[in-house]
């Protein structure tokens, strides 16, 4: 099997938190998703992807893209079927495994902060708890043993997280994220 | 879960969900709102795009508050220093080296889209209800335990 492209009319990306309706397609020039809303295209260069994970959200599927370049782009509106023709299509298209999302389920607030590029990962046991896209936060200042982060709220979203705060044990435990 | 809590006595912390079929697809999950889940005793909140869920026993308190078109919900989680509710004592964690997600703060319109039967601030002012009511039947129980235990 060797298609030129896949396509996904019923896809969506997430954008500070809400869900943008459009079309996504993967063909030589890479991921593409199609904005009706805007009639803008972006275009991401399997060169540029530094991971891609399969992920699960409240029984539907997603796509999650580290770049290189440092952004992460999210898309939602899979089926469970789809995982096998992505991946395989990943695989003989680009030479790049799609690999599967280990979520933390355990309900904790507790874990340890990283970043991938320019996204903060709170993760919880070695497994993800959130990611956070750096380019989300508006303003971010630092206390004892806290870090304050606001956010840009979208106009759209129903329920918009304007704020978020962590606990830090010692001072130096983590560097300004920003 | 193995991660311990130590408090007034060496406790397991609670696990919200062992299995990712267990996990809710109730329409505020995939809609991105808040979801109360009674039976798992858990908070499923939205953030950058997902549900993550956030088991009752680690949430401090809610607040909401409504200034002009919005309502707020702010959540308050369990962390080091935190004072216990209604005493002198600190919570005291076992693993001092870790991170703590100390606060979230919502916010949704009081305004009624057309079409819409309620505000988008409805979520918010439900979950804050259902959260009070979850917590209250948490420590009910947890005090039952205890008194049990002797």
């Amino acid at each position: 099997m060797n298609l030129d492209s896949i396509e996904f009319s019923n896809a969506s990306q997430e954008v500070t938190g809400s869900l943008v309706s459009g079309k996504l397609s993967f063909n030589n020039r890479g991921l593409v998703f199609r904005n009706p809303g805007t009639g803008k295209n972006l275009v991401v260069a399997p060169t540029d992807w530094e991971d891609v994970f399969w992920i699960r959200i409240a029984g539907a599927f997603g796509l999650k893209f580290f770049l290189k370049s440092g952004p992460m782009h999210q898309f939602a509106g899979f089926k469970e079927t789809d995982f096998e023709p992505i991946s395989k299509f990943f695989r003989n298209s680009y030479q790049i495994d799609l690999k599967e999302e280990d979520k933390s389920l355990k309900g904790w607030n507790w874990g340890s902060v990283k970043f991938r590029g320019k996204v903060l990962e709170f993760n919880v046991e070695r497994q993800v708890g959130f990611h956070l896209p750096l380019n989300y936060v508006s303003q971010c200042t630092t206390g004892k043993n806290e870090a304050v982060l606001e956010f840009h709220a979208h106009e759209d979203a129903s329920v918009a997280l304007m704020e978020m705060r962590f606990y830090i044990p010692q001072e130096g435990a983590e560097g300004d994220p920003l | 879960g193995k991660e311990e809590v130590a408090g007034p006595r060496l406790k397991k912390a609670n696990v919200a969900y062992r299995n990712i079929n267990n996990f809710p697809t109730d329409d505020e999950v995939k809609h991105l709102q808040i979801y109360v889940d009674k039976r798992a005793e858990t908070l499923i909140l939205p953030l950058f795009g997902e549900p993550v869920p956030f088991h009752i026993s680690i949430i401090k308190s809610v607040a909401q508050s409504v200034e002009g078109d919005y309502t707020y919900l702010r959540i308050n989680f369990l962390h080091p220093g935190a004072p216990v509710m209604g005493g002198q004592e600190k919570h005291v964690f076992s693993h001092p080296e870790a991170q703590f997600l100390k606060e979230l703060t919502f916010r949704s319109s009081n305004t009624k889209e057309p079409g819409e039967l309620a505000p988008a601030s409805s979520n918010l002012t439900n979950t804050f209800r259902l959260v009070k009511e979850l917590q209250k039947k948490y420590k009910t129980r947890e005090q039952e335990e205890r008194e049990h235990e002797g």
